[in-house]
């Protein structure tokens, strides 16, 4: 984090009347007091912590909860709290508490932790008045807001809040340093807390400019709402991203980015299509198709045309998903976008391997994995050779499938895409298990779940555990099996993850069928039967002889 | 109790309007603000109820008001009341004692069970072993494991030393200490409490019965719990249209009825909007704020600004402490009646100086809390704000309720009944005198 100099600092804060009205209030607090120093730039909160510790002329304690979010158990409330008791106990009588990273734990990403804090907060505030000495939280201006919302006892109790606005150059450098990380590369690597505390960033920095509305700072808010749609989806929290998204749209259309109008009204299409919702997942397509072919942009229209495709291709519309593909890839071709050819030729592989033409899909794809290298486009690359693995798997050449993964493997831990190792493992889980080797198969299916914790990826874990599952049923820990589906089941569920809950409806539905349970089974397998009907997937038609088949029993 | 005289310079004055502590009952700068809060005198009339309230029957009551108002200082008037009148008070801060994240009125039960025993037993009442021993059991067969029931032995041993008399307490204390834990056991420990509802309360009051008889010999007359911090619970809306709030206490009103006890419960502020809530409580007490507005509707200002003049003046020495004496009456006014704002306005005021404060002062406090109270209503508000400035009537729907949680709006009692003002520091922040203005634009145009 860029920090700010010094020389400005002392200004800023010898100039500021609140510095001078906060240092009176700690300097005269005896016993307990409650404080808020309001700041949104972290640097500026550090430094600022730092001279009330220098000049209150009373013995200071600095605590950063960040610090703790690194550690492998994650704080809560009370383990806090209990932590600044005892730093309270090893101060003398007129020492002061000061506290940053309140933050970590009040998770935006988070919100069954946020309450829990902010009820611990409110109903055991009589706790934090045990500290005997004055206790200073310096906190970004959203989260003042939240505790004076929502633990409005604990708030009531604050003698004094203390606001420090961040000065142009601050903000400016706050904002570079978050453009500075700009690719989407960036979020697959990220674990689930670090994406967080890039939230909290982005959030401080929205707060800084809430009420600027010039045009430069219109457009850095719409970057920012954008890139925290994209952390947030990525994060499988779809209903919030939608929101950041939509400001963003919005935003984009006052200002008249078209460029920006259509790429959000791209990514407003995958939180539809997470959601099962093709519908408007191509609604939203053909919007931003429309825009990119208004403005002229060639890249933005093959790449929506590439996503149009893929919805097709759920959908089991084989001839629709071919046109759009070949579209898409004319446009790159001419272009001369070798990332884009080579993401369509991937595609284009797929389509023809869910045809059952593995001979044609393996010539895309060895055509896609030449142009992923020559560009060095490391996660297409592995992406195809994980494609590539999955032909000679059917083929029944484990050996060769074996090799294509782990060389996949190793790409996704060297560019830290986690995403794509995850998927990766999974299939390495699936040759073991097809050689019988369900030990070796398990240890790769829960390395891909911890890595999914991990990044938050709540979708991906869907697909694992109902692996690991099967797995199970198969070793007849009957009990096992089930708990596993009824995880996976239950992640659909939270996540509105349609295609999840398909698959695991289903399966788990034959599993109990299987094992005579047909009361159980019938309603899944009835339940996936609606959605495949409803969301037009493949496979549906495979159900209806399956629910004949277990009825007449 | 350190001796307390007003505080004669501005560091003193600081230390003493602090806005987290409540007085105790013989604390020299306690002043009694019920004459003039419109209201009823708590401590007075529940202790009246509770006396005109014969064997069988038990006085079961609500108390809420306004956070702020000095609610918890009053009942512990009321505790004190009820003392001199010789019933036994047992005072319960849930605080102490409760889960955070979803309180049950099983919680509630045991809470009051354990509370009530260790009173009991500090005040070396005894309570009859066998009934103890019959709780005891049920506890130990239906509920803990064998494991849980010799971690207990092990806990209480080393927290009371000595083998108790207590086996009760004992489960007790696991019990509650489970479920403050949050344990996963918890949720298991409450359906088997559910399940055996009758049984639990049977046994609960057995030992409360017997505990009422053992009373007279040591002087008392009865027993009255009072339980506090219940108005802190967390404000949610269900999906149904209840809240939190009334899931407990209307909902359930009949098991937090249960006990044989006089039993007093805090409520939130919400709760008193709730129709239903007179049909499970016949009695609601509101705290109301300390009328200091003065307006048409308002007849107590005059003696409400004196009160609160004292309240200031035991704490702090005025002429020592402001350039202006008038200063302390424009605080008040902007405090809205409520004693923390007050005190927290003080506060503000000294952090302005290290010597006296001011009228620029008082204007720098005054802003400070105005642009505090600004963040805590939407504009989508301003119309009701408006409202409500205007005809200081309080309709009641949920907006309001919210309003009245955060202190946007104000509520006081007089002979009339009920009616309400905006915070007088809305009044001076960002957003309201722009809305009004734009208001008084409109109309003269329209003319």
């Amino acid at each position: 984090m860029k920090s700010v100099q010094s020389e400005n600092d002392k200004i800023i804060f010898s100039g500021s009347a609140d510095f001078q009205r906060l240092l009176r209030s700690l300097r005269r607090a005896r016993g307990f007091a409650l404080y808020f120093a309001v700041c949104n730039v972290p640097a500026l909160r550090e430094r600022l912590l730092q001279e009330i510790a220098a000049r209150t002329g009373r013995p200071a304690h600095s605590i950063d909860l960040s610090e703790w979010s690194k550690r492998d158990t994650l704080p809560d409330a009370p383990a806090v709290l209990q932590s600044l008791l005892q730093e309270s106990e090893s101060l003398p009588g007129d020492g002061i508490l000061l506290v940053s990273g309140l933050e970590y734990l009040l998770p935006t990403a988070d919100p069954g932790k946020q309450h829990d804090t902010l009820q611990f907060l409110n109903w055991k505030r009589n706790r934090f008045k045990q500290l005997d000495i004055p206790l200073l939280f310096a906190v970004p201006s959203y989260l003042a807001l939240l505790i004076q919302e929502n633990a409005p006892d604990f708030w009531d109790w604050h003698s004094g809040m203390y606001i420090f606005p961040a000065e142009e150059p601050e903000r400016r450098s706050m904002f570079e340093f978050i453009s500075g990380q700009a690719s989407g590369a960036l979020f697959m690597k990220e674990t689930a807390r670090e994406k967080r505390e890039l939230l909290v960033l982005y959030r401080s920095l929205l707060e800084e400019y809430q009420s600027d509305n010039s045009r430069e700072a219109l457009g850095i808010k719409g970057e920012l709402n954008g890139k925290t749609a994209t952390l947030l989806y990525q994060l499988s929290e779809y209903e919030k991203a939608l929101g950041y998204l939509e400001r963003s749209l919005k935003i984009s259309q006052e200002t008249g980015d078209k460029a920006g109008e259509g790429r959000a009204l791209n990514n407003i299409s995958q939180i539809f299509k997470a959601r099962g919702d093709y519908e408007r997942t191509l609604h939203y397509l053909k919007m931003s198709l429309k825009i990119a072919q208004e403005i002229g942009d060639e890249a933005g229209e093959a790449i929506t045309m590439n996503n149009i495709s893929q919805i097709y291709q759920i959908q089991g519309d084989d001839k629709k998903t071919l046109w759009y593909l070949e579209e898409s890839l004319k446009i790159f071709l001419k272009t001369e976008y070798k990332k884009g050819e080579g993401v369509v030729l991937n595609n284009l592989g797929q389509i023809h391997h869910i045809r059952g033409d593995d001979k044609t899909a393996l010539l895309y794809w060895e055509a896609s994995l030449k142009i992923a290298q020559e560009v060095e486009d490391k996660a297409g690359e592995a992406r195809t050779m994980n494609n590539i693995s999955q032909i000679y798997f059917n083929q029944g050449n484990y050996r060769m499938a074996l090799g294509y993964l782990e060389r996949s493997l190793k790409i996704s831990q060297e560019t830290g895409d986690k995403a794509g190792e995850g998927t990766i493992l999974n299939n390495i889980a699936a040759i073991f298990q097809i050689g019988g080797d369900y030990e070796m198969a398990l240890r790769h299916l829960e390395r891909s779940l911890k890595i999914s914790q991990e990044t938050g990826d709540k979708a991906e874990m869907i697909p694992t555990l109902h692996n690991i599952a099967h797995i199970h049923f198969q070793n007849h820990r009957i009990n096992q099996a089930m708990e596993k589906f009824l995880q996976a089941f239950q992640l659909a569920r939270e996540t509105q993850n349609v295609q999840g809950l398909f698959n695991v409806s289903r399966d788990l539905g034959v599993l109990l069928c299987q094992s005579g349970r047909t009361e159980d089974g019938l309603p899944l397998l009835r339940q996936a039967l609606e959605i495949g009907r409803a969301s037009g997937y493949h496979g549906t038609v495979e159900i209806e002889s399956l629910l004949q088949q277990y009825n007449h029993n | 109790m350190e001796n307390f005289f007003p505080a004669a310079n501005i560091d003193d004055a600081y230390h003493a309007c602090h806005p987290e502590l409540p007085l105790e009952a013989d604390d020299p700068r306690y002043v009694s603000l019920n004459p003039v809060r419109g209201g009823v005198d708590i401590a007075e009339v529940v202790a009246r109820r509770i006396r005109r309230t014969k064997t069988p029957d038990f006085h079961r009551q609500l108390i809420t008001g306004h956070r702020g108002s000095g609610k918890t200082t009053e009942l512990k008037q009321l505790q004190e009341k009820l003392k001199q009148e010789k019933f036994f008070p047992v005072y319960i801060d849930v605080e102490n004692l409760l889960d955070i994240s979803d309180i049950s009125y099983l919680d509630i039960l045991i809470a009051i069970g354990k509370e009530t025993f260790e009173c009991a037993w500090d005040n070396r009442i005894e309570i009859s072993d066998e009934l103890l021993e019959n709780l005891d059991d049920w506890f130990a067969e239906r509920i803990l494991t064998e494991e849980e029931r010799s971690d207990v032995e092990t806990t209480l041993k080393n927290q009371f030393g000595v083998d108790a008399k207590i086996p009760l307490l004992r489960i007790l204390s696991a019990i509650s200490g489970q479920i403050s834990s949050g344990s996963s056991r918890k949720e298991t420990i409450r359906r088997t409490m559910e399940q055996d509802l009758r049984v639990l309360i049977i046994r609960l009051n057995d030992l409360l019965d017997d505990l009422r008889l053992k009373l007279p010999k040591m002087g008392w007359k009865d027993l009255v719990i009072i339980i506090d911090g219940m108005e802190k619970m967390h404000y949610k809306l269900y999906a149904d249209g209840q809240s939190s709030h009334s899931a407990l206490f209307v909902e359930h009103a009949e098991q937090l009825k249960s006990p044989h006890a006089h039993v007093i419960y805090t409520v939130p502020i919400s709760l008193h909007f709730n129709k239903n809530l007179g049909d499970s409580f016949s009695e609601a007490d509101v705290i109301p704020m300390v009328p200091v507005i003065e307006n048409k509707r308002n007849t107590g200002a005059a003696a409400a600004m004196q009160a609160m003049q004292r309240l200031v003046s035991c704490r702090i020495a005025i002429e020592a402490i402001f350039e202006q004496p008038e200063s302390v009456s424009e605080l008040i006014r902007f405090s809205g009646g409520s004693v923390r704002d007050l005190l927290r306005l003080i506060r503000f005021g000294c952090d302005e100086t290290d010597e006296k404060i001011s009228p620029a002062h008082i204007k720098s406090a005054q802003n400070r809390m105005a642009i505090e109270y600004d963040r805590l209503f939407r504009d989508e508000d301003l119309e009701l704000l408006k409202e409500i400035h205007s005809t200081n009537e309080l309709p009641v729907n949920d907006t309001v309720a919210r309003l009245l949680h955060q202190r946007v709006v104000m509520e006081y009692m007089d002979s009339k009944g009920r009616w309400g003002t905006l915070h007088p520091a809305v009044l001076q922040s960002p957003r309201f005198p722009a809305a009004l203005k734009r208001d008084e634009k409109r109309a003269k145009r329209k003319r």
